[in-house]
């Protein structure tokens, strides 16, 4: 059986040792102690910036956009994205705000041409506003 | 339908097929309420591979996989018997761990969502409800992906998936109940990953409980702030973390070893990175659990790997993976990114300075505090041997992962540094976490040696004799032979 030992061992050494060995407890656990406050930072922005948005809790810009589409392009319908402008990115994934939608990669199998343009004036919900263009019976075949 | 009934049947969905494999393989324990919407997370990712493979709407691959996933539980839990000393808490810790992982969630409050979460992970559930063909369909069009190289739609599935299986059962595309549900799965896997560092701190106990309200907010930074909008890197590097102190550096004990296996297989199905994280730890645990017999290595390894591997296996053998496609016609996202913000491409020496910014103020203190603790101990030069097994098991998971994300992001995207920068964050948030776990074990280790306790290995279940001194007479409670896995 291993000898009971002392909360702090005795003598200068040993009490040097415990103060380095403390000192190493402290520097150990301040890099996450301070990892913790800066990720409850991240909670406690996100709450008070949801608590100032009133908008955030009727209706999230994604959703509205969805919303739009939805309305300008019947559901099951071909629809084809550009890839010739800026906001190449966002004309890449629109279709995942379309998801009724079918995308397809060529314009002659496509009956609508869908892009995202700037939002402008009073009525936009989300930076992005889609514009849809029914293509000609030449262009989708 | 509202956002609370959405929220009941999503909680039903997630958490209803994990009840009765985990009261028949660990327990009625604490960790068993946490462990429940894991396993059913797991299921439905699971489930969503079903569908793609044999062309079933997601609900008929759930429900199979489920009923596959119970039966299974059932007979191991018979042939293995009751784990009575297993796991384990008591309710203060286990309260600091809930009080800890639900302060680091309260983001799921908010309704804000990224463009990347709406497209890659929300968007890909709405494919479930259109059809299996319409999955398979989507999953190869190059056109579901914003950036070169394989397509994003590509990703493991859990987060898809739950978000899909949410929506068809209640008939809803609720975006908000999706994010609360995901992030009910995010709260439960850093409720265990909080009781396994606190059981791997040990003693003193206060410690312990220290590290479990602290790791899951440090863990949210870690992640980045993207986390508050929806974006999977918390759940992937929290249940990796999880997966490897359950399974490499506690008891190698059957209930331990089913949390690893869980957790592991969640970490692998939400992103890619993690299946790095996930195929580690579980090789490093069936060779752990074999016992040098090569039978029960590949008894335990190869259904793990197996169910690791399979949403790639099932993307295979439908003809979905293929090679990187062709550029589409017109600019590409690095050419319009380099016009917007004309700075110098990424170089490999660029890359390894933005991790090294990331990583270096833990990495730094967890050198020096193990310099400090190796001079003052005595015998000098000596580390204490848990210590050891910390060091050595993050390192072995952690530095592949760098490697890959490296190599991976410099022949990726080809993005402007300061982006990247910006990336990197999120792709070192596994490291960090690994390193913030050591720096609460070195700090634990160091404590010890300051009071003059001798070292425990939270790998052995058997008490110290500090511990039993502490715990008084009867030492007999929470006290248990190790059994083979």
């Amino acid at each position: 059986m291993a000898e009971r030992r002392h909360a702090f061992p005795a003598g200068i050494r040993g009490w040097a040792r415990s103060g380095a060995a403390l000192v190493v407890v402290a520097v150990s656990l301040a890099p996450v102690a301070v990892a913790a406050r800066r990720g409850a930072a991240i909670t406690t922005a996100t709450v008070a910036a949801d608590a100032r948005s009133a908008a955030a809790r009727r209706e999230s810009g994604w959703d509205c956009l969805e919303r739009r589409i939805a309305a300008l392009v019947p559901a099951g319908a071909q629809v084809v994205v550009p890839m010739d402008q800026k906001l190449l990115n966002y004309q890449r994934a629109l279709e995942m705000v379309a998801p009724h939608a079918r995308v397809v990669d060529r314009p002659d199998r496509a009956r609508y041409e869908l892009r995202l343009v700037r939002a402008t004036g009073s009525t936009r919900c989300s930076p992005l506003a889609p514009r849809v263009r029914r293509l000609a019976p030449h262009e989708s075949t | 339908m509202s956002t609370v009934r959405a929220l009941l049947v999503g909680a039903l969905a997630v958490a209803g097929p994990g009840v009765v494999p985990v009261l028949a393989l660990l327990g009625r324990r604490w960790v068993a309420l946490f462990a429940a919407p894991v396993v059913g997370a797991v299921v439905i990712a699971l489930g969503a591979t079903v569908t793609v493979l044999l062309d079933l709407p997601l609900v008929a691959g759930w429900a199979a996989v489920g009923v596959a996933v119970t039966v299974g539980s059932i007979l191991l839990g018979r042939r293995l018997g009751p784990s009575r000393d297993a796991l384990r808490f008591d309710p203060l810790t286990v309260l600091c761990a809930v009080v800890g992982a639900g302060a680091a969630v309260l983001w799921a409050g908010s309704r804000a969502m990224s463009w990347d979460v709406h497209s890659f992970w929300y968007s890909r559930g709405r494919w479930f409800l259109v059809g299996p063909d319409y999955v398979r369909e989507q999953l190869q069009s190059p056109f579901t992906s914003p950036y070169p190289g394989a397509p994003h739609a590509q990703y493991p599935p859990l987060p898809s998936a739950t978000a899909g299986l949410l929506w068809e059962l209640t008939g809803d595309v609720n975006y908000f109940a999706a994010k609360l549900v995901l992030a009910g799965v995010t709260a439960a896997a850093l409720v265990l990953l909080s009781l396994g560092v606190a059981r791997l701190l040990g003693h003193p106990r206060w410690l312990g409980r220290v590290g479990a309200l602290l790791v899951p907010s440090a863990a949210l930074y870690f992640a980045t702030s993207s986390s508050a909008q929806g974006h999977q890197d918390l759940p992937y590097a929290v249940a990796g973390e999880a997966a490897l102190v359950f399974g490499l550096l506690l008891p190698r004990r059957s209930a331990e070893l089913t949390l690893s296996v869980v957790l592991s297989i969640m970490c692998g199905m939400v992103k890619n990175e993690g299946l790095v994280i996930a195929v580690l730890v579980a090789v490093m645990v069936s060779v752990r659990h074999s016992e040098r017999r090569v039978t029960r290595f590949l008894l335990l390894g190869v259904p793990w790997l197996a169910a690791l591997g399979s949403w790639r296996v099932a993307l295979r053998l439908v003809g979905l993976i293929q090679p990187a496609p062709a550029t589409p016609p017109g600019v590409s996202q690095a050419d319009e990114l380099a016009v917007l913000r004309p700075l110098p491409s990424p170089a490999v020496s660029t890359l390894l300075h933005a991790g090294a910014v990331h990583l270096w103020w833990l990495a730094g203190p967890l050198l020096a505090g193990l310099v400090v603790l190796v001079l003052v101990r005595a015998p000098v030069w000596r580390l204490p041997r848990p210590m050891k097994s910390v060091l050595l098991v993050h390192a072995v998971v952690a530095v592949p992962l760098l490697a890959a994300t490296g190599l991976t992001i410099s022949g990726g995207p080809g993005l402007p540094w300061p982006e990247l920068l910006a990336r990197t964050a999120r792709y070192t948030t596994y490291p960090r976490l690994a390193l913030s776990v050591c720096l609460l074990a070195l700090a634990a280790a160091a404590l010890r040696t300051a009071i003059g306790r001798p070292d425990e290995d939270p790998a052995d279940p058997r008490p110290t004799e500090g511990a039993l001194a502490e715990r008084g007479p009867p030492a007999g409670a929470g006290v248990g032979r190790p059994t083979s896995g």
